[in-house]
């Protein structure tokens, strides 16, 4: 099955693609209109059927011959080292990316892929918007054979670079040693994970989504449904209150089933390797994704605990690389649990000297609580006053709540926040209930501000901010004069440094 | 170092002291024109929204003692914008240093952002309607941090910013050549 694929001549891709093209641009049109789509579904008015079959039918064949035109106007190609793709239906695009522009390249396969075994690909570059290129299905051997003359040609280009250089040009050509396994989730691990992810959070997505159908149904059909609910809420009766009781642990199981299927879904069979310079996550139950970093391209990591998490012993665990602005989720390795033994490893292996480094601590002055208190408690009991105010409910009684819980939050806050100094790193510690870590080395940094509130100056505060291509570190409330010697100090070593920062 | 007085970290060869501070640096104003650009394209906008307030005012007369205060409102806030406009012009300076640009600004809240020319990875001269009629120009600096990190200095004399940006790409390009 060795095939050479040159790559040089303008071509098609499978043909394959037709398929997943239609199923893209379905999938944008279902979006669009599902509650209309919900409407005709559930309501459909005698004699109109045969009008909505027919639209239904007319909007899928003009998605199709769609698809087969833009699949017929899409070529790709290799030429003078850059990745080349013609492409457009009625207005033509030519898109041409440096092979040096390149950060990854990244093999998707979802359902659809996996049943026609192609791989889509998504060649990511760096910094520059509107350059991400990606291929809706190639064979899997062809995509591994274009990956390969990238980073053929990504690796001479470091190896020219640095040529004079031994021990580097040495490292560069290790990079075929056997890829390591760092960590593979088995089905315990991942319910762990599952009963650990933040429900919180699931349950106000879930809140938003049914508000959000509350308010389309209201548009399509007329049934007020917040009418019908204020109706039942505000009557309070014996049903009423049995039926907010009942509610409750119900929405939690919802929102922990959610939790749970999400997780299984995202997360299935995940394994992190480690291939020499390389780092590299293959998850997914439908959809499996594969990610690749490349050690020198890692900008920040990060690893949190919550207090669920701790009883587990588990660490959700990021590794951010160089990405444009509006793709920075996509392009991080996202290990949602692991032990501190993965999480030693990792460290040991991006930044060999980083756990045996001494730390300078710096904390966070205590004002920062007064603000803590404004946005914890504050705003909320503005806002629940109101709620109260308006249908006088339950919600004075949270008011009461809010403020010892605003204070309780922002002491817990200043205690656990600490930026830690060392001569090449940053390490960033926060948390409230669980501990969050976010680790920098000096030389990545782009570019650094500072700024002072009237609120902070009185104190004789400032605000430091540190970009990196990967994530900001934010340390709010430290001293002034502190705050303007880490600055100049990074300044110092960014500007003398004359290491690639990726 | 001495050990009582808290250092930003010890186990260094550097001392913290003896770095060039970014704040003893000489920050040069913007071209006194830019206040009026400023304060023009405030009282523009503020007349568009002051304009609309009383608009609703006149066509929704059944609603007057809610829209007339919503458009006091606006109007005062307006006002309000047009003055800040002005006012912080005067808080706003850079600073040109061998190896990086700062730019400051902020009247209460005052910021100040600094970006190492190593780390540029364009610049970019653009000149609004108002700019051009000014004779003025504005200089954004890019770097691969994001566009909170990215740093514009508006106000500049087209002459200023092509000058400062053949600084700031000259030097990027000796960072490249030496690595």
């Amino acid at each position: 099955m060795e095939q050479i694929f040159s790559f040089h001549q303008p071509q098609r891709q499978s043909p394959k693609a037709i398929i997943l093209i239609l199923f893209r641009y379905l999938r944008i049109i279902v979006r669009q209109l599902w509650p209309i789509l919900l409407v005709v579904l559930i309501n459909p008015r005698s004699g109109r059927g045969f009008f909505i079959t027919m639209g239904i039918m007319l909007v899928t064949f003009v998605s199709l011959i769609y698809s087969i035109l833009a699949y017929t106007r899409y070529y790709f190609f290799i030429q003078n080292n850059e990745l080349c793709v013609r492409s457009g239906v009625f207005r033509k695009t030519k898109l041409n990316v440096p092979f040096d522009r390149i950060q990854s390249i990244d093999f998707k396969r979802n359902v659809v892929h996996q049943f026609l075994n192609v791989v889509a690909v998504q060649v990511d570059t760096a910094g520059s918007k509107g350059s991400e290129l990606e291929l809706d299905a190639i064979e899997l051997s062809q995509a591994e054979a274009l990956r390969e003359i990238v980073m053929k040609y990504k690796r001479e280009q470091a190896i020219s670079e640095i040529a004079p250089d031994a021990e580097m040009s040495e490292s560069v050509s290790v990079t075929e040693e056997p890829p390591e396994l760092i960590l593979s989730l088995s089905a315990k691990d991942l319910i762990k994970i599952g009963i650990s992810e933040n429900h919180l959070r699931t349950a106000a997505i879930i809140f938003a989504f049914f508000l959000g159908l509350a308010d389309d149904v209201d548009q399509l059909l007329g049934w007020d449904v917040y009418g019908e609910l204020e109706h039942t809420t505000t009557a309070m009766s014996l049903v009423g209150v049995l039926a907010t009781l009942l509610a409750i642990p119900l929405f939690i199981g919802l929102s922990f089933t959610i939790t749970l299927i999400r997780t299984i879904l995202r997360y299935y069979g995940l394994k992190f390797w480690r291939e020499g310079q390389r780092f590299k996550v293959v998850s997914g139950l439908l959809t499996r994704n594969e990610k690749t970093i490349s050690r020198r391209k890692i900008q920040m990591i990060r690893w949190v605990t919550s207090p669920l998490k701790q009883l587990f012993g588990i660490f959700q665990l990021n590794i951010y690389q160089a990405a444009s602005v509006d793709q920075n989720q996509d392009k991080s390795l996202v290990i949602p649990g692991c032990y501190q033994e993965q999480i030693d490893h990792t460290l040991d292996a991006v930044v060999p000297s980083f756990r045996e480094a001494v730390f300078t601590a710096h904390g966070m002055h205590p004002a920062i609580v007064y603000r803590m208190v404004f946005l914890f408690g504050f705003i909320p009991a503005v806002l629940f006053g109101l709620m109260a105010w308006y249908n006088d409910g339950f919600m004075q009684w949270l008011l009461v709540l809010v403020f010892p819980l605003a204070v309780w939050m922002g002491i817990l806050y200043q205690k656990k926040r600490r930026l830690k100094i060392h001569p090449d790193y940053i390490l960033s510690e926060a948390g409230i209930f669980g501990h969050s870590y976010k680790l920098v080395e000096i030389y990545k940094i782009q570019s650094v501000d500072i700024s002072v509130s009237p609120l902070q100056r009185r104190r004789d505060l400032a605000s430091l901010e540190v970009y990196t291509a990967g994530g900001d570190i934010s340390f709010p409330y430290m001293r002034a004069e502190m705050a303007r010697q880490v600055r100049d100090y990074i300044l110092y070593r960014v500007e003398r440094d004359q290491k690639s920062w990726m | 170092m001495t050990e009582e007085e808290p250092t930003i970290f010890t186990n260094t060869r550097v001392d913290i002291t003896e770095l060039p501070q970014a704040d003893q640096l000489e920050m040069i104003p913007l071209e006194p024109a830019y206040k009026w650009v400023r304060m023009l394209s405030a009282a523009l906008f503020a007349a568009a929204m002051t304009g609309g307030a009383w608009l609703f005012v006149l066509v929704q007369p059944e609603l007057t003692p809610y829209s007339t205060v919503v458009a006091v409102l606006v109007t005062t806030l307006s006002g309000w914008m047009i003055f800040y406009n002005g006012l912080s012009f005067h808080f706003m300076s850079y600073a040109l240093r061998e190896k990086d640009l700062s730019f400051r600004s902020g009247w209460l809240w005052k910021s100040m952002t600094t970006v190492p020319f190593n780390r540029v990875q364009h610049c970019d001269i653009k000149q609004g309607l108002l700019d051009r009629k000014f004779g003025l120009a504005k200089l954004t600096i890019y770097t691969a941090g994001g566009q909170s990190s990215d740093l514009m200095i508006p106000g500049l004399l087209p002459d200023t910013a092509e000058k400062l940006k053949a600084f700031i790409l000259g030097t990027t390009e000796q960072a490249v050549e030496q690595e």
